[in-house]
């Protein structure tokens, strides 16, 4: 009688950590499923007009777009918001939830780290594309330089280069490092083409048990590092907006603001992508109905701090006592932007609250809904925010309302179209569950539940070289 | 006194620094990258990565004894297999 796999409590199902491993390994083994290529080719298809979108925006410029004066960030800024929010589930996953000893992220983490790194990615394209002059990209980097050009460090735009190239490199070493054991495996059990790639990416990766017992130590230091990052990026982020003295943007509650639509925007889609991709790989009892669950609650969470803050917004217009502020809060809820507003207020606080049922929030089909809904939703508050708030400063001589080109929206459909391509071919590649679960997370380091997998590994009992 | 201004660039830089020097210092200490390593050669090591215990002995210990060594580990019920570098 084979033991029972060591995590039968997070899982669903009598599994052995062989037969585990069989099932987390399909996805890459295994011809994938019919939804994988309409994903595939759907994605593939929207990132073709993507460089077509960007073509034209370099051969004839950015007056293709629909920004104008005064709403000169438009929807490039709306989806560079978009998009850094949705990559922060990934990194809190992998290292918040790490510390906290949560150990349920280890069915996700993998594939929410996957989900930051293209969504970082998508993210960073739009200020690249956005600053007209994009052969100098490079001028907003620290560099000595013949025309002593340095970036200017007291403006939190600068901070936001650093910001996310940090947040960008460690989310894809996090990526990398939980991915190294899997692709030894692979490299072992496969052929060909495929065998060469995961043999070079493995590293030469051996699951000696001291190898194991320093990458758990490195795990952890990552992930509190990590953990301060993973709130700063969407505070600076927020701080672009919090330092420009445009109403309805200087405000100090922005970064705590930001950092909480990041999370929720991010779980909810994790939840959009996890959903789909268990039923169609079958992943059900390892991405069990109560790890929705618990992501229902952390959305319900984070989600209530924007909420909160949705409310807080419209009485510090008033205790202000400022009449641009007071006016630009009139605007959102009573001038032309007002269907977006309020759809904003339907769904990030009055649906969210469907959240705190146990009847809705396990109830999986309306926890795809709401997903789907809560991506719209906090799109709509980037449009607020960046856009309402720009066509609406102090003189009424400048107000001016914006209209996206279709250049805006391949933009964004195309940032879409490569953010779901990336994935399908990354699942492609490399399991989109980790299978050495207990061994990243902190089970085993030090708590006192043992890791018993652990004990598969080569103790070795000489030293030779660095083994 | 500007230099609060200064402090979100030099936190991300800090954490940036750390943490690919943990990844790289992992690498090292763990002797990676590493073109092939001998216990890869051993038939039944697909197993061991997964849910076997393997003990692996190095032959570069100047005490080593492979006939010492094999009759302890049949002693203690193993299989014992030998590899040898390609």
């Amino acid at each position: 009688m084979p033991e029972r796999h060591p995590d039968h409590d997070l899982i669903q199902g009598e599994w052995t950590e062989r037969s585990l491993v069989e099932k987390l390994l399909e996805p890459v083994e295994k011809p994938p499923p019919r939804p994988w290529k309409v994903v595939a080719a759907v994605g593939f298809v929207l990132t073709l007009a993507w460089l077509y979108a960007i073509f034209v925006t370099f051969t004839k410029g950015l007056g293709t777009w629909g920004i104008n004066q005064p709403v000169l960030w438009g929807f490039d800024i709306v989806h560079f918001v978009w998009w850094i929010g949705i990559g922060h589930a990934g990194t809190l996953i992998s290292a918040i939830l790490v510390l906290m000893r949560q150990n349920w992220r280890d069915s996700l983490n993998r594939i929410t780290e996957a989900m930051t790194l293209f969504a970082v990615l998508c993210a960073a394209t739009y200020p690249l594309i956005h600053m007209g002059r994009a052969q100098h990209f490079y001028w907003i980097l620290p560099y000595p330089t013949h025309m002593a050009l340095w970036p200017q460090y007291k403006s939190p735009l600068s901070w936001d280069v650093l910001a996310i190239f940090t947040y960008l490199t460690i989310s894809t070493l996090f990526l990398y490092l939980g991915l190294i054991p899997d692709l030894a495996l692979l490299r072992e059990r496969s052929q060909g083409w495929r065998k060469k790639l995961y043999g070079w990416l493995s590293l030469g990766w051996t699951g000696s048990a001291l190898h194991w017992r320093r990458y758990r130590a490195a795990y952890v230091l990552l992930a509190g590092l990590a953990t301060p990052v993973v709130i700063s990026v969407h505070s600076v982020v927020s701080m672009d907006f919090a330092y420009g003295v445009v109403p309805g943007w200087h405000l100090t509650l922005f970064p705590p603001f930001f950092a909480a639509g990041a999370i929720y925007s991010g779980f909810a889609m994790a939840l959009t992508l996890l959903i789909p991709l268990r039923k169609w790989y079958r992943l059900e009892g390892v991405i069990t109905e109560r790890h929705l669950d618990w992501m229902g609650k952390v959305t319900l969470a984070s989600g209530l701090g924007v909420a909160y803050t949705y409310l807080l917004e419209i009485f510090i217009a008033w205790y202000s006592a400022e009449p641009a502020e007071w006016a630009q809060q009139l605007w959102r809820m009573t001038g032309p932007y007002a269907p977006y507003y309020w759809a904003m207020m339907l769904i990030n606080v009055v649906l969210l609250q469907t959240l705190w049922f146990p009847r809705f929030r396990r109830n999986v089909a309306w926890l795809f809904v709401f997903s789907i809904l809560a991506n719209v939703g906090m799109w709509l508050e980037r449009f607020v925010i960046v856009v309402i708030s720009l066509s609406h400063d102090f003189l009424p001589g400048n107000f001016h309302l914006y209209s996206p080109t279709w250049v805006d929206w391949t933009l964004f459909l195309g940032t879409l179209g490569f953010f779901l391509f990336g994935l399908a071919v990354l699942i492609r590649l490399f399991p989109p569950s980790p299978w050495r679960r207990c061994c990243t997370s902190t089970t085993s380091l030090g708590s006192t539940r043992e890791a018993p997998c652990c004990t598969g590994t080569w103790p070795t009992l000489t030293r030779r070289r660095s083994f | 006194m500007g230099w609060p201004a200064f402090i979100p660039v030099t936190f991300e830089i800090t954490i940036l620094t750390i943490t690919v020097g943990i990844f790289l210092y992992l690498l090292y200490l763990n002797g990676l990258p590493l073109a092939a390593h001998p216990a890869v050669l051993a038939p039944r090591y697909r197993e061991a990565l997964v849910d076997r215990p393997a003990l692996f002995v190095y032959a570069t210990d100047p005490r080593f004894d492979p006939e010492a060594t094999r009759d302890l580990l049949r002693a203690l019920g193993a299989e014992v297999e030998e590899v040898r570098r390609a």
